[in-house]
């Protein structure tokens, strides 16, 4: 075989991987959603928002399928949280508070396993190849299709998909909120003990779930909502007593599977002034709205007007 | 004039039946008394309990007239609520005006406020709000830890 | 909930959760009368005229009397919520679109005010299922009051009652027919006048003559029962 036929060959053969890669692009973010929550890992990783950075040591693994994970902060108080999949236990200054938390997307789990509605309300661009952590991966990037949501930089494990760094821009490409890891190993064999020894499950803790009060009260909606912004749907819908009065709060939640709002409906007291407008806090945005005795707060690392459709959206 | 409130009472009336009743600004305390009887009629007839009750119209109305007026989204301040303002004060309202044209845009208020509204700042948001926001959806441990510190 | 009644003519109808019924003798409408008017008021309140909504707040005070009367049962605190309420749907109408009617976005207000206000007084809101809520909000199938009576306000109620059915039986055979069809049975003036075979006009003036001689005989009834309310 001639040098030139050598090389028409090799050719071939990335244009074939790179056309079998572009007839779905997006298949590596549903191939990164999978391994993050099938994947045993361990590392550091190093977060950073506009107020404060902080790393964190992880320990994830997945055993008789089950997912466990344990997350360590190792800057300011100790304090550690360990999920089992489907409660979330933060431990903190000896305390213990229990969540049951529907959407579990904490970094590096912060891809939904729909990508189909991410493809609605997204662009996908490939960028550029860098190692992080000591592993190449690639940059993908998905742009915001309109103005109700920021920009999300992901660069995805070349080997086996796990997002390794996420960077969140907004519109004029300000760097919002990033997460990267610094060290990581893959494949070790991890023992349930391990996510355990912290935490006695046969004790009784505080538990934030217990409330068969709001549970039947929450069927009882009594607002309608208007038009949402594309792409997010209500994904989860707490309650909490006011003061431990016998009214409740409301807070919906709502995704487009990356940008997260919660809409809170709050009845006003007697004699409070209600408040309308929106202000920026960090990387959040929160806006507010008065209507019929209930104040209205859109709270989400979303553009401004996200918030202010949300919080807009409510009627009674 | 009174064939038309019997048909208001029974929404059998074209809108521009209603245009001319509405104008009428002098006999609507009429309108109101009369269409007061039909319904103690109605409800004799349809032998619901007739009400104990006064006739709350006035109250709710004077109440209402106290309020800005409606102007299509936004709010007018009733005149006798004004104050005169002289023409040497205009430089000073003209640089408010400005002023609250840039805070509108910063902070994006909606022009339909109502009018009892105060506009919101950063120590006015409670911070169990921002914590069940974190609690519920961050994808940042930092956040989740500090709900977990405040939660209690 | 009340039994449905069907009117077998040539208008909408509505079951009492306000869906329409398929009955494919009928020609259906494509407005509610009602709810046309309801815009146009609100329309017209809207745009400043408080005329206009003096005519909502007549036109349902006593129906959201009635609906905070089976939350609230001291008279006094039911005036102070309806009036609170009708001052919140005031400063809200801007916002209202009319995607859901005028009567039905009220109640909802009503039922908030209610809620806060027995709240405020460190009392438990009853919880209410969706069908309560819906029944609440069917003004027509809330005849019951359920506001606390005194033997003085029963009295003065039969003594209306009394008047009105006295009037009524003493009106000529086609004013008692017009008006009969129309508050009891719930016809329109189309179905009315088809029925009577008479034009609208003349139904439309039947109905009031009606009105106007029962009214008359109630007027000094009602006069003395406001000085004693």
């Amino acid at each position: 075989m001639t040098l030139f036929k050598k090389l028409f060959t090799l050719l071939l053969l990335v244009l074939s991987f790179a056309s079998s890669a572009m007839d779905d692009p997006w298949k590596i973010l549903d191939n990164s959603a999978k391994a993050s929550h099938k994947l045993n890992y361990e590392g550091i990783f190093h977060s950073q928002t506009s107020s404060e950075s902080n790393s964190t040591h992880i320990i994830h693994a997945n055993i008789d399928k089950k997912e466990y994970c344990l997350l360590k902060m190792l800057d300011g108080a100790p304090s550690e949280v360990f999920s089992d999949g489907e409660m979330v236990y933060v431990k903190s200054q000896n305390r213990l508070i229990i969540k049951k938390r529907k959407n579990q997307f904490l970094f590096p789990s912060i891809l939904p396993s729909d990508i189909d509605n991410l493809k609605a309300n997204y662009h996908l661009l490939f960028g550029e190849k860098k190692r992080i952590a000591d592993r190449m991966a690639q940059l993908i990037v998905l742009t915001a299709k309109d103005d109700f949501r920021f920009n999300y930089h992901i660069w995805i494990d070349e080997k086996n998909f796990l997002p390794l760094k996420l960077i969140v821009t907004n519109n004029k490409n300000q760097t919002i909120e990033q997460s990267s890891f610094t060290t990581i190993g893959f494949n070790k064999v991890f023992n349930k003990d391990i996510f355990q020894k912290n935490i006695d499950l046969s004790k009784l803790y505080e538990n934030q779930n217990k409330n068969k009060f709001v549970e039947n009260y929450v069927s009882n909606k009594f607002w309608n909502l208007k038009k949402l912004p594309s792409g997010f749907k209500e994904v989860d819908l707490i309650s909490r007593r006011v003061n431990g009065l016998n009214i409740l709060d409301y807070q919906l939640i709502f995704s487009d599977g990356l940008a997260y709002v919660s809409l809170f409906i709050r009845p006003i007291a007697r004699g409070t002034e209600p408040k309308e407008g929106v202000v920026t806090i960090g990387s959040t945005n929160i806006s507010a709205r008065y209507q019929d005795g209930y104040q209205i707060m859109s709270v989400g690392m979303v553009p401004a007007e996200t918030v202010s459709t949300f919080s807009g959206a409510i009627e009674f | 004039m009174n064939e038309k409130i019997s048909s208001l009472f029974d929404s059998e009336i074209n809108n521009k039946e209603v245009d001319t009743l509405l104008s009428k600004k002098n006999k609507m305390a009429g309108v109101r008394s009369s269409m007061s009887d039909y319904q103690i009629i109605s409800d004799v007839m349809k032998k619901n309990t007739v009400l104990p009750k006064n006739n709350l119209t006035d109250k709710i109305m004077s109440a209402i007239d106290k309020e800005p007026t409606q102007m299509g989204g936004l709010t007018k301040v009733n005149s006798s609520n004004t104050a005169t303002i002289s023409f040497d004060m205009w430089p000073v309202l003209a640089s408010l005006a400005v002023l609250v044209v840039i805070a509108s845009t910063a902070f994006n208020i909606e022009v339909n406020s109502t009018s009892q509204s105060q506009l919101l700042a950063k120590e006015d948001i409670p911070q169990e709000i921002i914590s069940a926001h974190h609690a519920a959806t961050a994808n940042n441990m930092n956040h989740f830890v500090q709900v977990g510190d405040s939660a209690q | 909930m009340q039994p449905l009644k069907v009117v077998s003519t040539n208008s909408t109808v509505y079951n009492s959760s306000n869906n329409k019924l398929d009955n494919s003798k009928m020609e259906i409408k494509p407005v509610n009368p009602d709810r046309a008017l309801d815009q146009k008021l609100v329309e017209k309140a809207q745009k400043g005229d408080k005329q206009a909504f003096s005519i909502l707040v007549e036109k349902y005070q006593l129906k959201l009397y009635r609906l905070i009367s089976r939350m609230v049962r001291d008279q006094s605190e039911i005036e102070d919520i309806v009036q609170d309420s009708f001052i919140k749907a005031y400063r809200a109408i801007g916002n209202f679109r009319g995607d859901s009617a005028f009567y039905t976005w009220l109640y909802r207000i009503g039922i908030n005010t209610a809620k806060n206000h027995l709240v405020s007084l460190g009392k438990r809101p009853k919880a209410m299922d969706s069908n309560e809520i819906e029944e609440m909000e069917n003004y027509e199938s809330m005849s019951e009051l359920r506001v606390s009576e005194t033997p003085e306000s029963t009295m003065m109620s039969n003594q209306i009652a009394e008047t009105v059915n006295g009037a009524i039986q003493n009106l000529p055979d086609e004013l008692r027919e017009a008006i009969s069809l129309r508050e009891i049975d719930g016809l329109c003036y189309e179905e009315i006048s088809e029925l009577m075979d008479c034009p609208i006009g003349t139904v439309r003036s039947r109905i009031f003559r009606a009105r106007e001689t029962i009214a008359e005989k109630l007027k000094p009834l009602i006069e003395t029962s406001n000085k004693r309310w």
